[in-house]
């Protein structure tokens, strides 16, 4: 770190030669800038991608399963369906055996009347009558009881057969909810795989912008470091050394960065700032050349204290 | 911000030279506050001061409840905080931002800086806050006699 003197750094910034250095500065931190934003950029999308490729392989998955509880309730409905039509046939074999059953009672009810009223008519004697009457009346009520058995037969044959009809229906309906949601899963399956095809051409976009935010590091440290050579200066990130030649114990350090927040004063680009050995960049002046001779003292402590009093002479009203 | 042009017209500055002010307003930091954003309470260390470069803000203090009570507004290119940097002890009052405001800040290093290289301008400064705060004692002597 060369040993320099305030005029001698101020000449040196103004110069040409830092100048174009400080150019070459500005381009290098622009393009690291610009390459951080690009790889981050991609590394963003990577990451949206990835996460998007997971969430619709997971999807897909999840809906082949979905495909495959609905050809499970198929399956099911259709031995449902298998089950009522092999219970309906009994029901209609025993229906049918009650219908010929009816049938000959209403036979047997008809013949008893038509006797009834023959016995009637012929005014045949009350030891006649009331005997067929009985017959009459015992015929009427086993009809009455078979025939309402027989209805009962019918109506759980006629349930069995709209269960099944329903079962037969949700059956249909399964299995082309299961052609329907397979379907899905598969074009899921493609869609997961097209973001994976997508996500791994985003890393190769982001493995080459973080090779680039390499390149342009190594780039600015190098023109960074040129500063020691050209300039005799320590270099450190944000700003340039030189020790004061007047004062072994202060240095002079010359910002590259334009900072309002991170340092006890605000910080501007090519300013130069006085610090010490010990305290370094943690408390910056801005630096000033030697102060000016007060042998003479300052004129304003004069004006101030001994001019303008209140009631004296000077003061104008 | 022109920092130069607001510490020129601040009071606090007053009779300081050019080559003065503009060491000064390199030393000073420029610091934004939104509107009804508390710049410091009451009771809080400090060892700096505040120069208004835009905007408004509300002095407070609290009263016998507690509650936080306006005593003063002050405006562009006035100054506060000067009380807890002169005297060291904690902040007297609250304040905080009436409006959106722009300031300058000068923490007590950045007035040693100032002083190193420009003692007579330094001791301005301090002529400056005593003035100010001579100015306050007169008024507040005023005040009590019309009490009494």
């Amino acid at each position: 770190m060369r040993v320099r003197r305030l005029p001698e750094i101020r000449e040196l910034v103004a110069s040409p030669e830092f100048l174009d250095w400080w150019a070459e500065l500005v381009t290098a931190r622009t393009a690291l800038a610009d390459a951080e934003a690009l790889r981050d950029e991609l590394l963003a999308q990577l990451t949206l991608m990835e996460f998007r490729a997971e969430l619709t392989q997971k999807n897909a998955i999840d809906t082949l399963y979905r495909a495959g509880e609905h050809e499970d309730g198929a399956s099911r409905s259709l031995a449902e369906s298998a089950e009522l039509e092999n219970r309906s046939f009994p029901g209609v074999a025993a229906f049918e055996e009650q219908r010929f059953k009816v049938s000959e009672i209403w036979y047997r009810l008809g013949a008893a009347e038509k006797a009834l009223d023959d016995a009637r008519e012929q005014k045949s004697a009350a030891g006649v009558i009331d005997p067929l009457e009985r017959r009459y009346r015992t015929l009427a009520d086993e009809y009455e009881r078979e025939m309402s058995r027989r209805k009962r037969l019918w109506e759980e044959v006629e349930r069995l057969w709209a269960r099944s009809t329903e079962v037969n229906l949700t059956t249909c309906e399964e299995r082309v909810l299961a052609r329907k949601v397979r379907k899905e899963s598969e074009q899921l399956f493609g869609l997961a795989e097209e973001r994976k095809k997508k996500a791994h051409a985003i890393k190769v976009d982001a493995d080459a912008a973080a090779l680039a935010v390499d390149h342009t590091r190594q780039k600015l440290g190098v023109v960074r470091k040129r500063a020691r050579d050209l300039f005799g200066a320590s270099v450190g990130t944000d700003f340039l050394y030189f020790r004061q030649r007047d004062d072994q114990r202060q240095a002079f350090a010359v910002s590259l960065v334009d900072d309002r927040e991170g340092y006890n004063v605000e910080v501007k680009a090519l300013a130069i700032y006085s610090v010490d050995r010990q305290r370094g960049v943690g408390f910056l002046e801005p630096a000033r050349s030697a102060l000016p001779s007060t042998e003479e003292g300052d004129r304003r402590f004069e004006t101030y204290f001994l001019t303008g009093r209140k009631g004296s002479a000077d003061v104008v009203s | 911000m022109d920092k130069l042009a607001v510490l020129s017209g601040s009071p606090l500055f007053e009779m300081l030279s050019n080559q003065e002010l503009e060491y000064v307003a390199d030393l000073s930091r420029p610091r934004r506050f939104e509107a009804t954003q508390v710049i410091f309470e009451e009771g809080e260390l400090g060892d700096s001061v505040f120069i208004i470069g835009s905007g408004d803000v509300d002095v407070l203090r609290r009263d016998a409840t507690g509650a936080h009570k306006v005593i003063a507004v002050l405006g562009s290119q006035q100054f506060f905080g000067e009380m807890s940097l002169i005297d060291k002890e904690y902040r007297s009052a609250t304040i905080r931002a009436h409006s959106d405001c722009e300031l300058l800040h000068l923490t007590a290093e950045n007035l040693t800086s100032f002083r190193k290289q420009h003692r007579d301008g330094f001791t301005f400064v301090i002529i400056n806050i005593a003035r100010m705060l001579s100015a306050r004692l007169r008024e507040a002597n005023t005040r009590l006699a019309a009490r009494l």
